[in-house]
C-alpha cells in the first residue's frame, strides 16, 4: 500500500524559483544532481556530498537544506529556491547579493551560492540579527577563503539595507 | 551524469546509487511491512544516510518514514517524557514538554549546525550508532529508553544498549522516553569536543555522569549526590582512551569539568 515507485521511476511536482515545475526522475536522484545536471542550474555547488559543507544549500520552504543530501522526491509539493531565483526578474540584485558584492565577501566563490541563500533565510526569520546569531547561522556552511569576517559584515549590511528599504 | 562513477577518486557519491523501489508508509505497521517486503533501508532526515552512502551504503529500497505521524511530537504522561523518533533537533528543542527536564533543551540546542538541526532527526542520530553523534550521550545520562518495534515484537531498551543490540527483530526506533521521577536535570559540557564531552544528570539524590569521545562509545557512572568527582572519574575503564586523548587526561580533565557541572546543577536545583 505504501509503495509509491516499484521500478524507481517517479514524477515530482514542486515550485522552483516561483514556477510550478514537474520532472520525470528516479528515486535515487538527489536534488543537487537534478538541479545541476537535469535542469542546468549550475549555481548550486556540490562539494562534500554528505550535508556537512553547505555549498549546495538551497531553500526548501524558506529554510536552507543541503541539496546533495536531499532526494528529489522529498521536494514534492514544496517550494524550492536556488541562487538562480534570488535576483529580481529585471536582473536587480537581491540586497544580500548586493551586500556580498559590495563587501567582496568571497574569494573563489564556491561557497557563495549557499552562503547567500543561508543569509536570506536568516534575515527572513531574524530581520535584525545580532553578531552571535549571524555567526551561529553562517557556521552551518564552510568557506575556506574568507575567514568569514567579510561574510558576517555583508550579512549585517544586508540586514541594514533590508530594514531601511530601497534608496530613492 | 556530471559525476562519472569512473572518475571518482575517494568515495561513492549519491550519483552512484541505482534507482530503487520507494515506499512512503503512513503508519508504523506499514513501515514494518515495507521493510519486510523489500529488505530496504529506513530514510528520514537523510543527513546520516548520505554519510553512509559515501561509505558504501547501497540500499535495496527506501522506506521513507517522514509521513508517520505516530513517530512525531512530544508528550508527557505518568511514564515520562516521550519524544518521537522523527522529531528534528529543532522541533525537539522547541517543544515545551522539554521544560520538564531543565537543561535538556539547552544541551540539545548545541548539537550540530542551524541547517542540520532543521533536517536531522532524533532517530537518525541514535540509529546511526556513530560515536561522534551526541544524543546518545545526553539520553544515556537521563536514563532514557528507546522503543524498538518489529512485526511481532516491541522492546523498550536503555539507550546505551542500542550500541550492541541485535535489532533484526525490532528494526524501527519509534520513540524515546525519559523517566521524570525525582525531577531529572541535565548539564552538558562540549567545549573540549572533539577530545571529549561530558553529560551529567542529577535525579533526586543521585548522579549519572557520561563521558564520551569522538571514537569511543559513551561510558557512564552512577553515584550518590555527594560523590567525589575525582573518584567518579577514576572509574573510567583502563581501555577508555583513543588516539587523540589518553585515559589519564580524561580522568584529570573530566574531574575538573565534573566538579563544575555538579555545581551548575546545584545552582539549577
Amino acid at each position: 500500500m505504501s509503495l509509491i515507485s516499484k521500478d524507481g521511476a517517479l514524477r515530482v511536482a514542486f515550485t522552483l524559483n516561483g514556477r510550478e515545475t514537474t520532472v520525470e526522475t528516479v528515486t535515487s536522484r538527489v536534488l543537487s544532481d537534478l538541479l545541476r545536471d537535469d535542469m542546468n542550474l549550475k549555481g548550486t555547488r556540490v562539494s562534500c556530498g554528505r550535508t556537512v559543507c553547505g555549498a549546495c544549500s538551497v531553500l526548501v520552504d524558506g529554510f536552507p537544506r543541503a541539496a546533495c543530501s536531499t532526494f528529489a522526491f522529498e521536494v514534492e509539493g514544496r517550494d524550492v529556491q536556488t541562487i538562480e531565483g534570488v535576483e529580481a526578474p529585471d536582473g536587480t540584485l537581491d540586497p544580500v547579493q548586493a551586500a556580498f558584492a559590495a563587501k567582496s565577501a568571497f574569494q573563489c566563490g564556491f561557497c557563495t551560492s549557499g552562503m547567500i541563500l543561508l543569509a536570506k533565510s536568516l534575515l527572513a526569520t531574524h530581520p535584525d540579527p545580532d553578531r552571535a546569531t549571524i555567526i551561529a547561522w553562517i557556521s552551518s556552511n564552510i568557506c575556506r577563503c574568507t575567514g568569514y569576517e567579510l561574510i558576517v559584515e555583508a550579512v549585517q549590511d544586508a540586514a541594514r539595507a533590508m530594514r531601511e528599504g530601497p534608496k530613492s | 551524469m556530471f559525476h562519472s562513477p569512473s572518475a571518482r577518486q575517494v568515495a561513492r557519491t549519491p550519483a552512484d546509487l541505482a534507482p530503487m523501489p520507494l515506499y512512503r508508509p503512513e503508519t508504523i505497521s506499514e513501515a514494518l511491512a515495507a521493510l519486510h517486503e523489500s529488505g530496504g533501508t529506513i530514510y528520514a532526515g537523510g543527513t546520516d544516510f548520505f554519510a553512509g552512502v559515501r561509505q558504501g551504503l547501497s540500499p535495496k529500497a527506501l522506506i521513507w518514514v517522514a509521513a508517520i505521524a505516530e513517530m512525531k511530537g512530544c508528550t508527557i504522561d505518568s511514564n515520562g517524557l516521550h519524544m518521537g523518533a522523527l522529531n528534528t533537533h529543532d522541533e525537539s528543542v522547541a517543544a515545551p514538554e522539554l521544560d520538564a527536564v531543565p537543561g535538556l533543551a539547552e544541551a540539545w540546542s548545541k548539537i550540530a549546525t542551524v541547517r542540520i538541526r532543521h533536517q536531522a532527526t532524533l532517530g537518525g542520530n541514535l540509529m546511526a550508532r556513530r560515536e561522534r553523534y551526541e544524543l546518545s550521550i545526553l539520553l544515556t545520562a537521563l536514563g532514557a529508553t528507546a522503543r524498538m518495534v518489529g512485526p511481532e515484537l516491541q522492546v523498550d531498551m536503555p539507550v546505551q544498549d542500542l550500541w550492541q543490540a541485535d535489532l533484526e527483530k525490532t528494526p524501527l526506533l519509534a520513540s524515546i522516553t525519559i523517566p521524570l521521577d525525582n525531577a531529572p536535570m541535565l548539564a552538558y559540557e562540549r567545549s573540549m569536543r572533539p577530545t571529549f564531552t561530558q553529560a551529567l544528570c542529577r535525579r533526586g539524590q543521585a548522579l549519572r555522569c557520561v563521558m564520551a569521545t569522538e571514537w569511543l562509545q559513551p561510558w557512564f557512572k552512577d553515584a550518590p549526590l555527594d560523590a567525589d568527582a575525582g573518584q567518579m572519574m577514576s572509574g573510567l575503564p583502563a581501555d577508555f582512551h583513543d588516539p587523540a586523548v589518553s585515559r589519564a587526561h580524561l580522568v584529570r580533565a573530566g574531574s575538573v569539568f565534573l566538579k563544575r557541572q555538579i555545581a551548575r546543577l546545584e545552582d539549577l536545583a
